[in-house]
């Protein structure tokens, strides 16, 4: 018992408990609820996931990816250092097309009402605030536009999102299946 | 540590942070030129449902004259910080302001990314005036740094199971390169792409790589020898994925300087004196040279 005594107060917590226990007690708890929020797998900033390419990829030969065409222009996302602008530019219009276009429910909006909601009534009148509601879905292609258009710097007056389907061709060479065009504004 | 080498530190992480937002200003991704978007996402994330139910979006993103100010704030802050890195002020500000800004940005991205994760922890340590404390909690640090690449490495061997999936690498870099591949095919980077494609046990093996180095990063919880190692994984980490999975994780090297040694940093500033020596005159603030007892001016 002493010798585990012994090494436990010789680690990084040991020494820090015995020098100052404010700072032992903040950062013994955010360790603890770093790897508590991983076991349970619930994120709450900042006790983060560390979870990215933890589930299976498998090669395919057929992929989808959505391109921007703007003005007869298109939108190319050559430099991966310019990923902050690609999610603002990305993510927002992916759940605008699967809500608008495709009649998809919002996933979040769904899991709140859906799940949440009835294991915690209480917090029910939250929900409209936590998820988008219509208003911000008619909203989003005048924002899309102004925000396309501060980042091109030109006026656009004709938008339009192609989902299209890719293959891999052998030689890795790739090639364009179909394509399905959704407009935003003409 | 001593408190000259705690400045120095201070300008390194500062530095870095500026430089990334500077680049992020520029893309169009801090919140005055968010432009107010319209569609967010909180997901079960507590942090983002208080930052939604506090108004903190529509203060300080909606509001053109809220985000015009915010931004003049953190870059303000940060700069300031930079310039007077004793400053309690400056380095709570700019703690509290990069904390916001990176909530704002995965809040409106609808991502919940982790890159900026580094800088919303890194500074806190610096909240400490002692010293002794200081150190300790930059010690922490370290040992956050060791834990994020060790979880990592844990996520992919135990919890979930991509560590056994042969197939991984090749199946993310085909994934993840396709739209550069469609929209790039004329380029040397396109080409050499494609070579990786035709050789695909080589990014199979890269991936499996990867994954290793992240659980070397364990060893960092037992001994302090290999940190002049571990101090180049993460760089390793995150330029292999930026390249073979179009992945931009850069940002999350501000975490690495917590495996300078008190050695390094003497060099770095013994490299630096010589580097302003060679310029008209070397710039401390009154309090550094107090500290310092520095009489260069």
């Amino acid at each position: 018992m002493k010798a585990v005594r012994s090494i436990l107060m010789n680690t990084y917590f040991g020494k820090l408990f015995r020098k100052d226990k404010f700072v032992f007690c903040i950062v013994f708890l955010f360790f603890l609820f770093s790897v508590v929020a991983n076991a349970i797998r619930l994120e709450t900033t900042p006790f983060f996931l560390w979870n990215l390419y933890a589930e299976r990829y498998y090669p395919a030969d057929d992929y989808s990816m959505y391109e921007i065409r703007y003005n007869n222009k298109i939108l190319n996302f050559k430099h991966s250092w310019k990923q902050p602008q690609q999610i603002l530019l990305m993510d927002p219009l992916l759940n605008y097309i699967s809500v608008r276009h495709d009649h998809q429910p919002d996933y979040w909006h769904r899991y709140l009402e859906d799940h949440w909601a009835p294991m915690h009534p209480g917090f029910k009148s939250w929900i409209p605030n936590l998820s988008n509601q219509q208003a911000q879905y008619d909203a989003f292609p005048a924002w899309y536009v102004n925000y396309l258009s501060s980042i091109v710097n030109e006026p656009i007056t004709d938008l339009a999102v192609l989902k299209k389907k890719l293959h891999y061709e052998k030689d890795g060479r790739i090639i364009e299946i179909a394509s399905d065009t959704i407009r935003l504004i003409r | 540590m001593n408190i000259t080498q705690r400045i120095l530190l201070t300008r390194i992480v500062t530095g870095f942070i500026l430089f990334f937002l500077i680049l992020r200003f520029f893309e169009h991704a801090t919140p005055s030129r968010f432009l107010a978007p319209p569609l967010f996402l909180v997901q079960l994330d507590i942090a983002y449902w208080l930052y939604k139910l506090a108004d903190l979006p529509g203060l300080i993103v909606v509001n053109k004259t809220g985000a015009v100010f915010f931004d003049i704030c953190l870059f303000l802050s940060g700069i300031l910080l930079f310039f007077f890195p004793l400053r309690k002020i400056w380095i709570l500000s700019f703690t509290i302001l990069l904390f916001i800004y990176a909530i704002s940005f995965n809040y409106f991205g609808m991502h919940h990314t982790h890159p900026l994760a580094g800088f919303m922890l890194i500074l806190f340590p610096f909240w400490a005036a002692d010293n002794v404390r200081f150190n300790m909690l930059w010690e922490g640090m370290r040992y956050y740094t060791c834990y994020l690449y060790g979880m990592s490495f844990i996520w992919k061997t135990c919890i979930g199971d991509s560590f056994f999936n042969w197939k991984q690498g090749i199946g993310s870099f085909k994934l993840n390169l396709v739209n550069y591949l469609y929209q790039n095919p004329d380029t040397l980077l396109s080409g050499f792409y494609r070579w990786c494609l035709q050789e695909s046990w080589l990014i199979n093996s890269g991936w499996i790589l990867v994954i290793l180095l992240e659980g070397f990063m364990l060893v960092g919880f037992f001994t302090k020898k290999f940190d002049a190692l571990l101090f180049w994984i993460p760089v390793i980490i995150h330029f292999s994925t930026y390249l073979f999975a179009n992945a931009f994780f850069i940002e999350l090297l501000v975490l690495d300087f917590t495996f300078l040694t008190g050695r390094q940093l003497k060099k770095i500033d013994g490299f630096l004196v010589v580097l302003q020596s060679k310029l008209p005159g070397r710039y401390r603030t009154r309090q550094e040279k107090e500290i310092t007892g520095d009489s260069i001016s």
